[in-house]
C-alpha cells in the first residue's frame, strides 16, 4: 500500500508562553535535577554516616577495653610513678646538697695540732675558728686561711693576749665554692 | 489602590520575556538554597560532628595504648632493676626509722675510730629542696643531732664516710674542736676532739604501701 506522503511550509504557531507554563517547566527540568542532586548528596552522606558510626561504636568498644586493662594496671603505675618520683628527689638531695669533708679537711691542713681549746663552728656559710696559740701559728692559720680557694673574706676578728706565750684569738671566714655532693662523689 | 496597582504591574513585568526569566531564576535560588538548608547543611553537619567527635575518640584511645605500653616497658624495667630498687628503698626508706640511723651512724663512727655518744631525734617536716618533683610533699626530713668523740683526722674520716653514705646525710652546721672533751670530762682515751653536728636524714612517705 502506498502511503501518501505531504508537506507543509506554514510555520508553527506556538502559543506564547505563560508564566504557570514556564513553571510547569521549570519544575519538570531544572527543579527535578535540583531534587535528583540533593538526594544523590543525602545518599552519599548517609553512607558516610553510617561508617562513622561505625568507627565510633568500635572506637567506644576499644576504649572501654583499654580502660579495663587500666584499671588493673592502676595500682602498678602508682607504684612506678612513686618510684619515679622517689628517684628523682633521691638525685636532687645529692645534687643539691653541699658536700663538708673537704672543708673540713682543709681546716685540718690549715689549723695545726698545737692551737688549745680549739673550738671550729660552721654555720650558715660561715666558720668561725677560736682558740688559744702562738701569735705566730694565729697569723699562719690567717694566711692559710686567706691562701685558700675554699674561704673568702678571712678576717682575725679578736686576739687577746693571755700573759703568758699563747693569745686567744676568733678568725671568721666564709664558705666559697662549696662544692656539691655530686661534684664530688660521681 | 497602590497595591492594586503594583500587582499588576508585577503581573504586567512577569508576562514579559524578561520577567519571566529573572522569576525562575529567583524560584531556583530559593530552591537551591531551602535544600542547602534543610537537607545538605544538617546532613555534613552530623557527618563533621561526628568525624570530630570520632577524632577524640581516637586521641584518648591512642593516649591510652601508649600509657598501657609505657606501663607495660617499666614494669618490665622495673622487674629488672630490682636490687636498685632494694637500694632506692634502703637508701630513702619509706618510713621513718631512727633506730636503722642510730645503727649506721653509730657502725660509721666505730669503723672510723670514733665514738657516737648521743644522737637527739627531732620532729620530721616535709623537707625543704627546691624541686618539680609533683609528690615532694612526701619527702620529710628528720633533724638529727650527733655528738662524736675522735681525733681530729677519725672524725674528717668519720665525716667523709658519713657523706659518701648511700642515705644522703645533708650537714647543716657543726661544731668541733678540743676544747670540749675536757669541759663535758669525756673519756679521753676515745679522742681528744668532739664533733657536734646537726644533720638532716630523709625519707619518703610512701602511700602505695
Amino acid at each position: 500500500m502506498v502511503q501518501k506522503k505531504g508537506f507543509n511550509l506554514l510555520k508553527t504557531q506556538v502559543e506564547p508562553q505563560t508564566i504557570w507554563t514556564k513553571i510547569y517547566k521549570w519544575t519538570t527540568t531544572t527543579a527535578r535535577a535540583i531534587m535528583v542532586l540533593v538526594e544523590l548528596i543525602i545518599v552519599v552522606a548517609f553512607g558516610f554516616r553510617v561508617v562513622v558510626d561505625l568507627q565510633f561504636k568500635n572506637f567506644n568498644k576499644d576504649i572501654a577495653v583499654k580502660e579495663e586493662i587500666m584499671s588493673v594496671l592502676q595500682e602498678s603505675e602508682t607504684r612506678l610513678r612513686s618510684t619515679q618520683d622517689r628517684i628523682a628527689l633521691y638525685e636532687q638531695l645529692w645534687r643539691n646538697t653541699p658536700y663538708f669533708s673537704n672543708v673540713y679537711l682543709e681546716v685540718s691542713k690549715i689549723i695545726p695540732l698545737t692551737v688549745e681549746e680549739l673550738n671550729i663552728q660552721i654555720v650558715n656559710g660561715e666558720i668561725t675558728i677560736r682558740g688559744f696559740a702562738s701569735t705566730e701559728t694565729i697569723a699562719t692559720i690567717e694566711s692559710g686561711f686567706k691562701n685558700s680557694s675554699l674561704f673568702t673574706q678571712t678576717e682575725l676578728s679578736n686576739i687577746e693576749s693571755q700573759g703568758n706565750s699563747t693569745d686567744s684569738f676568733v678568725i671568721k671566714s666564709k664558705l666559697n665554692n662549696l662544692p656539691m655532693r655530686s661534684e664530688v662523689l660521681f | 489602590m497602590q497595591l492594586k496597582t503594583s500587582t499588576s504591574q508585577l503581573r504586567e513585568y512577569l508576562e514579559t520575556k524578561q520577567g519571566k526569566t529573572y522569576f525562575i531564576a529567583i524560584m531556583t535560588l530559593i530552591t537551591v538554597a531551602v535544600m542547602l538548608v534543610f537537607a545538605i547543611v544538617p546532613a555534613i553537619k552530623s557527618i563533621t560532628d561526628k568525624i570530630a567527635q570520632n577524632e577524640v575518640r581516637r586521641e584518648y584511645l591512642n593516649a591510652l595504648t601508649d600509657k598501657e605500653k609505657n606501663i607495660k616497658e617499666l614494669l618490665i624495667q622495673e622487674e629488672q632493676s630490682q636490687a636498685q630498687i632494694q637500694f632506692l628503698e634502703s637508701s630513702l626508706p619509706s618510713k621513718r626509722n631512727d633506730e636503722y640511723i642510730l645503727a649506721n651512724i653509730g657502725e660509721i663512727a666505730e669503723q672510723n675510730n670514733a665514738y657516737l655518744f648521743n644522737a637527739d631525734f627531732s620532729e620530721d617536716s616535709v623537707a625543704t629542696i627546691e624541686s618539680d618533683v609533683e609528690s615532694k610533699k612526701r619527702l620529710k626530713q628528720v633533724p638529727l643531732t650527733i655528738s662524736v668523740q675522735g681525733t681530729i683526722p677519725s672524725l674528717g674520716a668519720f665525716m667523709k664516710k658519713m657523706e659518701e653514705f648511700p642515705m644522703p646525710f645533708v650537714v647543716e652546721s657543726m661544731i668541733y674542736g678540743n676544747k670540749d672533751v675536757r669541759s663535758q670530762n669525756l673519756p679521753a682515751n676515745r679522742g681528744d676532739s668532739l664533733l657536734v653536728m646537726k644533720i638532716n636524714y630523709y625519707y619518703y612517705e610512701d602511700v602505695t604501701e
